[in-house]
């Protein structure tokens, strides 16, 4: 099933138009009734009070914009991970290289090396990597006198036929 | 671009200059008003109607503007997962790397 964020043309939902416009419309109108008390009163004392009504207006304006924008950055926050999530990713010359190494012993399709070499190695070896090799067995190569690739296999790795 | 396909395409954008405009407006008049007058009586109304309120449109511009931006990203998120097939609820697609870890 598609995502519910896929369906939305906008990051926000209802409630938080509905939350920013209470904020703004109540923050807004407390200003006004702060502006008007004050302007009704010559107490400077009274006025004061009128004053840090009007600051309390203006925190909830404040409050009820930073909801929104949270409320946004949020939600393009979460689509972006989940598009991103889906993007297929190149094969890099070096996934494979580390795959070989991270997989220890020759493996089922047995070892190779190559004319002048003093080791044998995996198939997928970096060391063989575009090289002309040829196909052996572990025993084979070792009457060779040829040792194994201690990056591939390792000094003394599993052999094939062990 | 016409003004009337620019002002529906970037309503926000619009209204946040509006609005920043009009914030800016009210707090030089609230600072005229202060200025004008010694009594704090007098100089109050305009820090409540100027300051107060010029701050607070300022602050609902700047909302507008942040807006839009989002709304943007938004929009350009959505035409990327549309050329992924991901709107169309189809499961993500295995990537090369991926299928080599599996291997």
């Amino acid at each position: 099933m598609p995502s519910e964020r896929f369906r939305r043309s906008v990051p926000w939902r209802l409630g938080d138009l509905l939350v920013l416009y209470a904020c703004a419309a109540v923050g807004l109108l407390i200003i006004g009734i702060a502006w008007f008390g004050a302007a009704s009163s010559v107490d400077v004392h009274s006025q004061v009070r009128w004053t840090d009504l009007g600051v309390g207006g203006v925190i909830i304006v404040g409050g009820g914009v930073l909801a929104w924008v949270l409320a946004g950055r949020r939600a393009v926050g979460e689509l972006r991970r989940e598009v991103t999530s889906r993007i297929p990713l190149p094969v890099r010359e070096t996934d494979q290289v580390s795959a070989a190494i991270a997989t220890p012993g020759p493996g089922p399709d047995g070892v190779v090396s190559g004319p002048g070499m003093t080791h044998y190695h995996r198939r997928d070896c970096i060391f063989v990597l575009g090289k002309t090799v040829k196909r052996g067995t572990e025993r084979g190569f070792r009457r060779q006198k040829r040792a194994p690739c201690p990056a591939c296999i390792g000094e003394h790795g599993p052999g094939v036929e062990s | 671009m016409d003004m009337k396909t620019f002002l529906r395409s970037q309503w926000d954008r619009v209204g946040a200059w509006v609005a920043i405009g009009v914030g800016a407006l009210l707090l030089l008049l609230g600072w005229l008003g202060v200025s004008h007058t010694v009594y704090p009586a007098e100089q109050l109304p305009y820090i409540i109607s100027g300051g107060l309120g010029g701050v607070a449109l300022i602050g609902i511009g700047a909302m507008l503007w942040l807006s839009a931006d989002l709304r943007d990203e938004w929009t350009q998120l959505h035409e990327i997962a549309r050329l992924l097939g991901a709107d169309a609820g189809e499961e993500p697609k295995a990537s090369p790397s991926s299928q080599a870890d599996a291997a």
